[in-house]
């Protein structure tokens, strides 16, 4: 009998400890989920209003400029695979490492769908990788 | 030579694979002619010499600045000096998984040549062999099919690209391999528990996590110096002032580091009553399991991160080796001997060993979910309507939310746990003194971190909380160093130590995430900027060429209360090898205070401005004091128990 028991104070606190797990992971996370999406995704997206989301692009030549009163940069991110799908991105802060015309980079901010302008106030490049990329 | 190179492989996956299979027919259908376990011996040390040979092919290539070879062309220049030469052995994908492999067998051949290993009975040593070359085979297949580090080029190209500037730096020589070394690690204790419960050699063996305790010591260490060593990159290296960023790729590592820390406080619990039988197999399995799944997120593409690279081909195989890996695990749970597991009631001291495990386990389940959310995330849509939908991922303040309470409790249960687990009604007098110190500590670190932390609910205490906690830690050392004598036992006094390297790093991080103070500022030559208490001056810019590359340089004169302390030098560099990409390299005035951390972004020449990042990061350098204690302690504790044993016979 009270091994009964012992197995079943044992299955109680089990299940109040995946309880409390899952209500910081439920929590945690809600409020924190970003659109992960290609840039002609973006351009889907509805114009209503701005929505999180991380894009992942190429950084085009075209219309480079380093913002003139403040470091950062506005830039016209190409989609990975559609390269007439271009949308703009002001980025004030920080500009990483190997960021150049045609590299590939993963920008996170909010999305103004009305004007495809991209408020992005993350600007990571793709890592200094050991592993190859695929050449097409 | 380079066709020798492959054929060596091959060779050594044929080995593998027929040695296995003979063993299987034998253990499983009892196809028996004669014993097979000297021929897999010997097998076993044939295939881990071809690993070595091939190896040494690659090694020689690019020492020699053999650009015939894809792999040398690709990861190394005329430029590389010898040190990254040899490094670049595990630059690339082909050359890593080599690597492994390499690894892996060098941890088998140990085993074969241990007391350990001579101690086991028959049947035990032929599962062992059955599962080990057949994770041995599988990587060679990925190695000869669709990673071959042996390609030439023809005609050869006269120069090679060069190793990625970011990589040439001692941190990222180390990082890559000692995470290999401590997946391959795994490999040696998980085949053996999966042997057991095949063979069911107990009493007359000890359990496979009494055998292989050095083998999963080591693997942890080797793992978890990795992580530290990637960490300390990221932050000296990236020119960010940062050390994480719930990366896919980060979290990839860190998944079976907390199975695998998991595990070490699970076998306490066999070891001391023969509970968690079940457990410890699962666990094993799990961590093994998942260092294969972290290859696979690294690999496959399947999550879109800053390291992860397309699909090259081994995505699809990694996929089905790390489901039959899974499935193997779970079988070989459900196969535990009922008669291991202990139905006696476990040990209240044991408790809250058990409690650890659950949180490691927690984390371990959150931070994998998390990292699949892309993928989790599409499946509802696909599944009621067969459409695509966008994929949604998490941000790093969402995984902070979710994870870093749960590692501030873990702190906080460091503080009990010793006293509860030595006697808890004799230590309740100590416990409430040490209950005491945390709330006391709580208020003060939320009363100095409040600038800093605005208050958002019960979450805002999380660094709080950790901070308030490690410190109590201490306290409580001191008090088991003084009561129990510890020094006197070296494997609790490196358990301990290793905990101690935790708290070290759980104060770290409770203070240089939320209180840093960081501007982004563009100066002239002469002007200062003011920053908590410090004065920035930008006294003077400079320029200059390397062999290869070109870099600017800004001198920064930094002073607090006219106290001169010095000058930070931050660089940026242009490398001719990498056209139109900038390369930061940060400078630090370093303290075990406040680090105050300096990058150049940017330079206007015709102007005479620099744009520079500058922070101060209080408390940060105890991340790496903490997290070398952790690393070298159970290296310590391994040295004075054998030398404690020695000494007994």
């Amino acid at each position: 009998m009270s091994r009964k028991n012992g197995k079943a104070l044992y299955l109680a606190a089990l299940l109040l400890f995946a309880s409390g797990v899952a209500y910081l992971a439920v929590s945690g996370f809600s409020g924190g989920t970003v659109y992960f999406i290609d840039v002609a995704e973006a351009l889907n997206l509805p114009a209503n209003k701005p929505q999180a989301v991380r894009l992942f692009g190429k950084v085009r030549g075209e219309g480079l400029n380093r913002l003139q009163d403040r470091v950062g940069v506005r830039f016209q991110l190409e989609d990975q695979n559609l390269a007439d799908q271009t949308l703009w991105v002001t980025y004030q802060g920080a500009i990483p490492d190997a960021f150049a015309p045609g590299a590939e980079v993963i920008v996170e901010g909010l999305y103004h769908g009305g004007q495809a302008n991209l408020d992005a106030h993350k600007l990571m490049t793709q890592c200094p990788s050991k592993y190859k990329k695929k050449e097409n | 030579m380079y066709i020798l190179g492959f054929l060596l492989l091959t060779t050594a996956f044929l080995c593998s694979v027929l040695v296995s299979g003979a063993l299987v027919m034998d253990a499983g259908f009892r196809w028996r002619r004669k014993n097979l376990l000297p021929l897999t011996e010997k097998a076993v040390s044939l295939t881990a010499g071809l690993l070595l040979a091939a190896s040494m092919i690659l090694l020689a290539a690019l020492v020699g600045h053999d650009f015939s070879l894809e792999y040398v062309a690709r990861y190394s220049d005329r430029f590389l000096p010898l040190f990254y030469r040899l490094t670049a052995f595990w630059a690339g994908q082909e050359g890593s998984l080599l690597f492994w492999a390499l690894g892996s067998a060098a941890f088998g051949l140990i085993f074969l040549y241990s007391e350990a290993y001579a101690s086991l009975l028959p049947k035990t040593r032929t599962w062992f062999w059955i599962f080990f070359l057949g994770i041995q085979a599988f990587f060679l297949l990925l190695l000869i099919c669709w990673s071959n580090p042996f390609i030439i080029l023809d005609p050869p190209v006269p120069d090679g690209r060069g190793l990625n500037p970011l990589l040439q730096n001692p941190g990222m020589i180390f990082h890559p391999p000692l995470l290999f070394l401590g997946y391959a690690g795994f490999t040696v204790p998980a085949c053996l528990a999966l042997a057991q419960t095949q063979s069911d050699g107990r009493p007359e063996e000890k359990s496979w996590f009494v055998i292989c305790r050095p083998f999963t010591l080591s693997a942890w260490v080797l793992l978890s110096a990795g992580i530290i060593l990637g960490a300390w990159w990221a932050y000296m290296e990236l020119g960010w002032g940062g050390y994480w960023a719930w990366d896919p790729v980060e979290n990839a590592s860190l998944i079976p580091w907390l199975a695998g820390t998991a595990l070490l406080h699970s076998s306490v619990l066999e070891a001391r009553s023969g509970h968690m039988a079940r457990l410890n197999v699962c666990l094993i399995g799990l961590t093994l399991v998942s260092a294969f799944l972290a290859t696979y997120i690294v690999r496959s593409g399947v999550v879109q991160s800053l390291h992860a690279f397309p699909d090259e081909g081994v995505g699809a195989p990694l996929f089905v080796f790390v489901c039959a890996s899974l499935l193997c695990t779970v079988l070989a749970t459900a196969s535990v001997p009922a008669n291991r597991t202990d139905n006696a009631p476990l040990p209240g001291r044991s408790l809250p060993l058990l409690v650890v495990c659950m949180f490691l386990l927690g984390l371990a389940l959150i931070i994998l979910l998390a990292t699949l959310w892309p993928v989790i995330s599409t499946i509802p849509a696909a599944l009621s309507s067969g459409a695509a939908s966008p994929a949604s991922g998490l941000s790093a303040e969402a995984y902070n939310r979710a994870c870093l309470p749960l590692f501030a409790l873990l702190v906080l249960l460091l503080v009990f746990c010793p006293w509860i687990r030595i006697n808890w009604r004799g230590n309740l007098k100590i416990l409430l003194g040490l209950g005491t110190a945390v709330i006391c500590g709580l208020l003060l670190f939320r009363h100095l971190t409040a600038p800093y932390i605005a208050w958002e609910g019960p979450r805002s205490l999380t660094s709080p909380l950790a901070a308030a906690a490690a410190a109590a830690f201490m306290l409580s050392l001191a008090l088991l160093l003084w009561k129990e004598r510890l020094y006197r036992r070296p494997a609790s006094f490196a358990a301990h130590a290793v905990h101690l390297g935790l708290a070290l790093m759980a104060l770290g991080v409770a203070f240089s995430g939320p209180c840093k103070t960081e501007a982004v500022r563009t100066l002239q030559i002469g002007q200062s900027l003011e920053l908590g208490g410090y004065r920035f001056t930008l006294e003077n810019l400079y320029t200059g060429e390397a062999p290869d590359y070109h870099f600017y340089e800004a001198e920064i004169r930094v002073r607090q209360k006219n106290a001169d302390l010095g000058l930070l030098a931050p660089q940026h560099r242009q490398y001719a090898k990498y056209p139109g990409q900038n390369f930061l390299e940060s400078d630090t005035y370093f303290s075990l205070g406040t680090e105050l951390y300096a990058s150049l972004l940017g330079v206007d020449e015709e102007r005479g401005t620099a744009d520079l990042r500058l922070s101060l990061n209080p408390l940060i350098n105890w991340i790496w004091v903490g997290g070398t204690l952790l690393s070298l302690a159970p290296i310590a504790g391994l040295l004075l128990s054998r030398r404690g044993k020695r000494t007994e016979e």
